[in-house]
């Protein structure tokens, strides 16, 4: 087990270097010059050329890519250019609400996913679960910002329940929560009811309803434990690309994490920033699906020698 | 600012069909209280005197990247920096009138060279120092010092024609020998050459009065994130990438008509939020007390909400022409790539000018901008009412493709096109597109981040290409001198390589002319010229909308000033 777990971390870190470097090139190797767009139009060429220095633009690609990758190791993610603070000092005040954000949202997928599932497993081919899954695939299919705007202009502008978006306790996460779980909790669901209708066909299934179990026992003592176990783990996975993932539902909802930093990042072509949070995003996916598998390997030894 | 504008013109439509579902869905009671307020000429009433105290919040999609006036060069940071610095003169309140600021007044010498400013004895920073005429000379030395940390500053040339400047910037000199301070009420200045817009160059937040003991104490990297202090009426309290906080200058030397202290708010809050439409739904709750086109760093109204906004509470919306235009570059480089440009054939170009319909552009932007002539917006000086019949193109295909075939294309050619990917400007790009294949002409649209597409325009490599231009001053040099003046071909904003040695000499005159009626001239010969040489295609030019809360007063709107926060005040109550 020992090695197997090496053997992942091993194959993380080269992820996380071929990331590092293709994030790099794409930033920077582009013929364009962030020092001409942080001058504006009026610099004389003296200044946009101290600013390339300033910023160390004028070395070469490699050996920007080696300080940079020198730095990281040190801790420093390099300093914004448009805010000249620490991109590091940014990225960890994001951290937390980002955090909440995801949390939130993932709590609000098992909620409405987890019950849809089992619902419509137990009723499978019946109208309520033909509706059902179909209200789950307008689910999926709708996007999140027009969700969330929707969402906001009912809930928070005609009918005042909820704030118009921002940060500050349990009320203004409702309502991105609500976003995110609707688009999101099909996925449990679908995953759910079919892994339950496999469950249920299983032999044991058969012997407990043989022996008198009762509908309600067979389900969420034979079935559910079983079947949850594909759940769990995608939903292990999903906590990771949905720290990730939050952009869009943090622009709609005006909610300061990471997400929002990268998006204006991008409008401010600050190309730190953006590097920063593409690496720690990366490194949140990469490390859940770390964690993943080593507990996967724990539960199923066959993973192992894969 | 020049150019970045542009962005936010742009990225502002990319919710548009959401805008048009809300817009749809009907009217409410949580509108602003009564539309009685305001009247839609520039300024909002004050049906009562001013009450001091109270606060506002504003909403701003954009974070401000730049508190040191001496490095500010967005819309965004000058709006907040225009609230805590203050410069020796400024505009009259909503016109191009130059008054004095810091300076009480001044002398200009007979040569027109020379400046001797009279400054107020009686002002104070934030923090109690006074302000003295040398620390204009240590900020005109921060402008200048090319090696400035973290960054130099962008509008540095602006300041360039001060004699010594030059010599002081390339490091030769360790002083400014064109200023001197006689007293520490007195700063004069003297120009290499007369320029008729000097004033107006000092009005820029550049040359703004910082206090040096400060500065060094804090350091250029927070004066320019967190530390800002200067003389306006306003201090930072709090500046970060979610809000800016700004409260009373308690020191603030300035006062209204009546005698009282300003500024009346004692606080203004600028929440950013990078979501438009929650920012149209925020001012119609009544949260934020008004949307401006500085702070939306777009058009005020997102144009999602605007048929809304238009439709409910026009009566508390303001309109502001702003000296701001897009234009379709046509690069006159007689190869490109190696390959020949058609694009250098008169006959081309003027074909192109006769084959575009202004009119699609201003129903792609909800018709909340204006069609646009010649390189200068209407409400600029200089602007010619009737140009030559040879500079004037009237939307005519069939005369168009008379030209192409002309021209020896009347098969038309392939050409090369280049903008920044945004929603609106995609619009503009598809539109003009189509105009152009009715005479042949192919259109290879490359839409390319804001970034790269600089780059690009810049290096003098982009066949064609839609862009912009703001003004940094209120004066035709700023657009005509800087857009066609061969000395800004690479790597300045002449991007299509327009080069004509008495178009040059036109500018140049009039660069250094002090008789007004001359320069008008002038830029008219230069104006005519260049839309006779067909140089670039005009399309449209900005209107800024202003929607304001009935009970906000004090609020009036400039063509060349930012909101002014020092003389609003809100009715008791209205806090927010």
């Amino acid at each position: 087990m020992g090695a197997y777990i090496i053997r992942r971390i091993g194959q993380a870190i080269i992820v996380l270097i071929g990331i590092s470097i293709i994030a790099f090139l794409l930033l920077y190797a582009v013929p364009a010059d962030p020092a001409r767009i942080i001058a504006g139009p009026h610099a004389t060429p003296d200044v946009v050329n101290q600013i390339r220095i300033n910023l160390g633009l004028n070395l070469p690609i490699w050996e920007q890519y080696l300080k940079y990758m020198g730095n990281l190791l040190h801790g420093n993610l390099g300093t914004s250019y448009i805010f000249h603070t620490s991109v590091m000092s940014q990225i960890s005040s994001r951290m937390g609400p980002t955090a909440e954000l995801a949390l939130g949202c993932w709590i609000m997928e098992l909620i409405i996913g987890i019950p849809l599932g089992i619902y419509t497993a137990r009723h499978a081919n019946k109208v309520r679960d033909v509706v059902i899954s179909a209200l789950a695939l307008i689910g999926i299919s709708l996007p999140v910002y027009w969700l969330g705007l929707l969402l906001l202009f009912a809930f928070g502008f005609k009918i005042q329940i909820f704030p118009l978006g921002g940060t500050g306790g349990i009320y203004y996460l409702i309502l991105p929560s609500i976003t995110y779980g609707i688009t999101g909790a099909a996925y449990y669901m679908r995953l759910l009811k079919s892994t339950m209708l496999d469950v249920m066909n299983q032999d044991y299934v058969r012997t407990a309803r043989a022996k008198g179990a009762s509908e309600r026992r067979v389900i969420y003592r034979h079935v559910l434990r079983n079947a949850l176990i594909p759940v769990i783990t995608f939903a292990g996975i999903d906590i990771g690309t949905l720290l990730a993932g939050v952009v869009l539902i943090e622009e709609t909802f005006n909610w300061n994490g990471m997400g929002m930093l990268a998006y204006q990042a991008i409008g401010n072509q600050d190309i730190p920033v953006i590097m920063g949070t593409v690496l720690l995003l990366a490194v949140f996916v990469v490390l859940f699906n770390l964690i993943v598998d080593i507990v996967y390997g724990f539960v199923d030894p066959r993973i192992r020698y894969d | 600012m020049s150019l970045s504008w542009k962005k936010g013109l742009g990225t502002v439509a990319s919710i548009g069909m959401i805008g048009a579902l809300l817009a749809g869905c009907g009217t409410n009671s949580t509108s602003p209280a009564s539309s009685n307020g305001t009247n839609a000429g520039g300024t909002s009433s004050d049906s009562s005197k001013p009450v001091e105290g109270g606060s506002i919040t504003l909403d701003s999609t954009q974070a401000v990247p730049d508190l040191d006036p001496a490095v500010a060069f967005d819309t965004t940071s000058a709006e907040v920096d225009e609230a805590v610095y203050q410069q020796l003169v400024t505009y009259d309140k909503g016109s191009y009138n130059i008054v004095g600021s810091l300076a009480k007044n001044w002398e200009v010498s007979q040569d027109g060279k020379t400046y001797t400013f009279h400054l107020r004895d009686d002002v104070k920073y934030s923090n109690g120092d006074p302000m003295v005429a040398s620390d204009f000379v240590f900020e005109l030395q921060r402008l200048l010092d090319k090696k400035m940390q973290p960054k130099p500053s962008p509008g540095s040339q602006f300041f360039l024609d001060i004699e010594g400047a030059q010599a002081y910037y390339d490091g030769q000199a360790k002083t400014i020998s064109g200023v001197k301070t006689p007293d520490d009420h007195t700063l004069v200045i003297t120009l290499v050459k007369p320029e008729q817009f000097f004033l107006k160059i000092l009005a820029m937040p550049f040359l703004s009065a910082v206090d040096p003991k400060f500065v060094k104490q804090v350091g250029n990297a927070k004066l320019d994130t967190s530390e800002a202090m200067g003389t306006g009426p306003f201090e930072v309290q709090t500046n970060n990438q979610n809000e800016v906080v700004l409260v009373r200058n308690p020191n603030y030397w300035q006062k209204d008509s009546d005698g009282n202290k300003l500024p009346y708010l004692d606080k203004v809050t600028i929440n950013v939020n990078n979501n438009e439409q929650v920012d149209a739904l925020h001012w119609e709750q009544g949260q934020t007390a008004f949307m401006s086109p500085w702070l939306m760093g777009g058009d005020g109204i997102p144009p999602s909400a605007y048929p809304t906004i238009m439709t409910k509470y026009k009566s508390d919306v303001l309109k502001q022409p702003q000296n701001s235009i897009y234009y379709i570059g046509l690069n006159m480089k007689p190869t490109l790539d190696g390959k020949p440009n058609p694009l250098s054939n008169l006959k081309v170009r003027q074909a192109i000018e006769y084959a575009t319909d202004d009119s699609q552009f201003i129903k792609i932007n909800n018709g909340a901008v204006e069609g646009l002539n010649q390189p200068l917006p209407n409400t600029m000086d200089g602007y010619v009412k009737n140009l030559d019949p040879s500079a004037t193109y009237k939307y005519d295909v069939s005369k168009a493709k008379e030209l192409m075939k002309e021209a020896g294309y009347a098969n038309g050619f392939t050409a090369e096109y280049w903008n920044e990917n945004n929603p609106t400007d995609k619009k503009d790009d598809q539109a003009f597109q189509s105009m152009l294949s009715q005479i042949g002409i192919k259109l290879d649209i490359h839409e390319v981040t804001w970034k790269d597409f600089l780059t690009k325009a810049m290096s003098g490599t982009a066949q064609m290409y839609w862009s912009g231009w703001q003004q940094d001053f209120p004066d035709a040099s700023d657009f005509l001198n800087t857009l066609f003046n061969s000395n800004q071909i690479e790597p300045g904003n002449n991007m299509n390589n327009y080069s004509n040695p008495q178009v040059d000499q036109w500018l140049n005159e009039a660069e250094y002319s002090t008789d007004s009626q001359q320069r008008d001239e002038l830029y008219a010969k230069v104006i005519n010229k260049v839309m006779s040489d067909a140089a670039w295609v005009p399309t449209i030019q900005n209107v800024g909308y202003y929607t304001i809360q009935p009970w906000v007063h004090g609020f009036y709107t400039s063509p060349v000033m930012y909101d002014p926060f020092g003389t609003i005040w809100v009715d008791p109550g209205h806090n927010s």
